[in-house]
């Protein structure tokens, strides 16, 4: 993979460079009107004194060099003056243009392509990490990002192949729990999230909200990540008390889940270690910490590395598997990408149906769990815009 | 019904085996332990392996045995025992004794003829029994119910000897294997056999006639020629030969089964001793499943285990002897050295990134030998000479290198096998059988946020000093690239970067961890599959 690299559109990125740029000065000239003056507006400490002496907002955290002035604490800030979203959108715009716009075009080499270099050394739950670039940081769910996304192309001819493990961290959890109400959602197929909500709000899976289906969602996910009342409540604008009560509903319904939690944590205190479904071993000695902080992101830490770092594991055999039968197959499609919980190949037209086929067994065939391992695969002519292909009948 | 296998161990065989098989290692007050320490891996192992019902030890009584006795000659040319494994006889006792394991010596006779009673007694109580040896001797032993457990070269090479086995090795029943030692001698013993007969001769003489007196009652029927005349000149060495060769099976010792009876043993002080002698990685195989299993049901991931102990040290020698190959005849002469090893350590100097960048050098080592590495020079800057004498290694040099890295036969050990993989690709050299990965393996036993870079890990396991690579390189204005470094700085620390990669292996395997592992960019994906044991830094405590 890194030696074949991919093929980014250069053009593109350069029309995009271009725009954000515009977009970029538009927003530096509004934030000079209405700060009446000019200042950088990449500098932390201008911004200090512009937001909490000049405009007299009230101050966030306290940090080494001031007065915070964070993503999180200048989210909480939106309402209070109309230069707080400029800053954000700055800050995004500018960043994405740096790393990845003009970024991307400089790291191609002489075939062209951009060759990124990934470790399985760097992260503790076993992911891959990508560097030069990195992948993983592309913005997912932003218009920008995903236009970015769209400058990731094939080579000439070909088209790009992306298979995504869907919902794989769940199906860990439903595995790991053997939580009986996850264990048949998955199984039959039905929308999680929405189960989970009816489980929870004591409702039929129709009578749910779209907003209840959103925190069921943020829990899910959360629940991996040692996710708290507080916590639930910041993704979700519910209060504090709304988030805590939601939560105890939910440990209630899917009373495996509280259990298999409780027992990781105690696991990782008695033996100092956690280990994948595979018998991967991550050692934690900072559970034991007199270090309050130190010893909770341990817990944390502990809770999450089953979970991941078992996806991490099915991922990695997933690739292996693809590598081997692509190999067997004489196919031309190639390997180029992970990232995420997906692979990315490019692939001569024609290749599409077998390959498809052959990335449906090859990853989910990666591992037995209790619940089917579905991959989703797609087709399409840049990394964003991606038809999905259904899978043959049988 | 299942037969119960009764395990009987020949413990001075094992325990000298290990002593010229295990790298050097000793426990923190200078007494070496390399021999106990082998003999009680090979112990756990197989418990773990054959999970056996009963167990007997034996050890050889002091003073002479009646083969001596009736045989001055006996081991008579057996140097001294030195006294670093005389020490280690008692610390191998008490490990037996701490298991629960009776011993069992009696004088006049050697810990063989021991086993060999027992196994006959065990036999005819019904139970199967497996012979833990490092000495062949012990095949003649073999029946349909008794199988050798042997040591091979290294100390966890083993095989077990069945009747197939023996049949396929010598061509003849197991019985009959003394005979055949005692035609052909046996240096090591100093049994004399019947000069002029060799390996070959005796097995095709065991094969025909059988025993030693059949053997030489039909000689006056052979063929006369060198063989007969021998045969006839020493029959009565072949018979005393034959006498000191066969191991005595009716001893008047008693089988004492239920005394032998493995189960609970006192685990408190089998761990004491074990932290006392510093075998701290071989305290979660303790047999009985670990100390404190967690209770209630555990989810299907969690194997449950004994907890954080931390390694012994792997000590490595404090210097490497690094020589600069630029000739052909060199780099033959260093390439016959590896191949005859079959594996070896690699690093490649080369320019940032490994996947573009120019190989600057190279430098290769043996596993087993950490004072010499050698190092090739490919491509330095013209002038970074260093006294090397030349800057770069000829042709047939280079060519006599990519052919070793390319030889799937000599498995490669490296810190980070994709960089050198991506290294070489540059050149065109595919490099072939990978086998270890000391990175990924300090990854999966890591602690610490980062995985230490080698010279680190070799200071806190090997105990060995190496510089940064940072360090040679600089930083800043001053800093070099690695094309720019001279032969000699470049082959002195990245040969000895190399050479400590044999004792981290070692250290690394007994640490590891159960766990299966994929490298992408490595056709091949070795399975580390042992007890668990992590890599902690040796010195820090929970």
């Amino acid at each position: 993979m890194e030696v074949l690299g991919i093929a980014v559109d250069d053009g593109s990125l350069g029309a995009m460079s271009r725009e954000l740029h515009l977009r970029i000065q538009a927003l530096e000239a509004e934030m000079y009107e209405l700060s009446g003056h000019t200042f950088n507006v990449g500098s932390p400490q201008q911004l200090q004194r512009l937001l909490y002496d000049d405009l007299g907002l009230a101050a966030g955290r306290r940090i080494k060099t001031g007065r915070s002035t964070d993503a999180d604490t200048l989210e909480a800030l939106r309402e209070e003056h109309p230069i707080v979203d400029l800053i954000l959108e700055w800050r995004q715009l500018t960043k994405l243009k740096g790393t990845y716009v003009d970024a991307l075009p400089l790291l191609r080499e002489r075939d062209g392509r951009v060759h990124t270099t990934f470790n399985q050394t760097v992260a503790t739950t076993g992911r891959l990490s990508s560097a030069d670039p990195n992948l993983q940081n592309v913005p997912l769910r932003s218009e920008w990002g995903q236009r970015v996304r769209s400058a990731f192309v094939p080579d000439r001819g070909q088209v790009l192949v992306s298979a995504d493990y869907s919902q794989i961290e769940l199906r860990v959890v439903a595995h790991v729990s053997g939580e009986p109400e996850l264990i048949d959602a998955f199984r039959s197929g039905q929308d999680i999230h929405r189960r989970t909500a009816a489980a929870v709000g004591g409702v039929a899976p129709e009578e749910v909200t779209a907003e209840m289906r959103r925190s069921a969602k943020v829990v899910n996910f959360g629940v991996m990540y040692g996710l708290s009342d507080f916590g639930l409540a910041r993704d979700t604008g519910m209060s504090r008390e709304e988030a805590g009560a939601f939560i105890a509903a939910y440990f209630q319904s899917f009373g495996a889940i509280a259990a298999y939690l409780e027992g990781i944590r105690n696991f990782a205190r008695e033996w100092g270690y956690v280990e994948t479904v595979f018998g991967r071993r991550r050692y934690i000695p900072d559970i034991r910490a007199a270090n309050r902080q130190l010893r909770q992101a341990a817990e944390r830490m502990a809770v999450n590395m089953p979970m991941q770092g078992t996806a991490a594991d099915i991922m990695k055999l997933g690739m292996i598997r693809t590598d081997q039968a692509l190999r067997e197959s004489g196919m031309a499609a190639r390997l180029l990408l992970q990232v995420h919980d997906e692979l990315v190949l490019e692939a001569p037209r024609e290749e599409v149906e077998p390959l498809a086929a052959l990335l449906r067994e090859a990853m989910g065939g990666a591992a037995e769990l209790v619940v089917p391992l579905d991959v989703d695969v797609k087709v399409g002519d840049n990394w964003r815009d991606m038809t999905p292909l259904s899978p043959s009948a049988g | 019904m299942p037969r119960e296998t009764l395990l009987l161990i020949d413990g001075h065989a094992l325990v000298y085996r290990a002593f010229f098989a295990m790298p050097a290692l000793s426990n923190s007050r200078g007494q070496m332990t390399n021999a106990a320490y082998g003999f009680t891996s090979m112990l756990l192992k197989v418990f773990a392996e054959h999970s056996p019902v009963y167990a007997i030890a034996a050890f050889d009584p002091k003073g002479p045995t009646f083969r001596h006795e009736e045989f001055a000659a006996y081991k008579a040319q057996r140097p001294p025992m030195p006294s670093e494994l005389v020490s280690q006889l008692p610390l191998s006792r008490a490990v037996v004794d701490v298991l629960g394991i009776p011993v069992v010596e009696l004088p006049g006779f050697e810990a063989d003829d021991v086993i060999g009673t027992l196994s006959r007694r065990g036999e005819e109580l019904g139970l199967d029994v497996l012979i833990l040896t490092g000495d062949l001797d012990a095949l003649q032993l073999v029946t349909e119910h008794t199988q050798v457990y042997a040591t091979r070269r290294g100390i966890t090479d083993t095989i077990v000897y069945d009747l197939e086995k023996v049949r396929e090795r010598y061509g003849f029943e197991p019985p009959l294997v003394v005979d055949f030692k005692a035609l052909q001698g046996d240096v090591s013993d100093n049994i004399p056999g019947v000069p002029g007969i060799g390996e070959k001769t005796a097995k095709s003489l065991v094969a025909e006639y059988g025993t030693v007196e059949s053997i030489l009652a039909a000689v006056p029927s052979m063929k006369p020629g060198r063989v007969s005349r021998a045969l006839e000149e020493h029959a009565g060495q072949a018979l005393v030969s034959k006498r000191m060769a066969t191991i005595v099976r009716d001893l008047d010792v008693p089988l004492d089964l239920e005394g032998a009876r493995l189960g609970e043993y006192d685990r408190e002080r089998a761990r004491d001793l074990f932290e006392e002698l510093e075998f701290r990685s071989l305290i979660p195989r303790l047999p009985g499943g670990g100390l404190g299993v967690p209770s209630g049901p555990l989810p299907g991931a969690m194997v449950p285990a004994t907890g954080q102990v931390s390694l012994p040290l792997v000590p490595a020698p404090s210097a490497t002897h690094v020589t600069v190959v630029t000739t052909g005849a060199q780099a033959h002469e260093m390439a016959d050295r590896l191949r005859a090893a079959g594996r070896m350590a690699v690093r490649t100097l080369v320019e940032e990134p490994a996947r573009r960048g120019a190989v600057v050098g190279v430098a290769l080592a043996t596993l087993d030998d950490a004072e010499r590495a050698w190092y090739v020079p490919v491509d330095h800057d013209p002038g970074a000479l260093g006294d090397a004498g030349q800057e770069r290694a000829d042709t047939s040099a280079v060519a006599a290198v990519t052919a070793l890295l390319a030889d799937p036969g000599v498995a490669k050990t490296a810190y980070d096998l994709k960089r050198e993989l991506l290294a070489w690709r540059g050149r065109g050299v595919r490099v072939a059988g990978c086998d270890t990965d000391l990175l990924l393996i300090a990854y999966l036993v890591n602690t610490r946020t980062r995985v230490p870079p080698l010279n680190i890990l070799a200071e806190e396991l090997c105990e060995a000093r190496l510089d940064g690579e940072e360090v040679l390189l600089g930083s800043g204005r001053t800093a070099r690239r690695p094309a720019q470094l001279g032969v000699q700085e470049a082959a002195s620390h990245f040969g000895r970067y190399a050479a400590l990669m044999g004792p981290l292996r070692t250290a690394g395997r007994c640490a590891g961890s159960t766990t299966r592992w994929s490298s992408p960019s490595c056709p091949s994906s070795p399975t580390w599959r042992c007890s668990a044991s992590p890599w902690t830094t040796a010195r820090s405590a929970p």
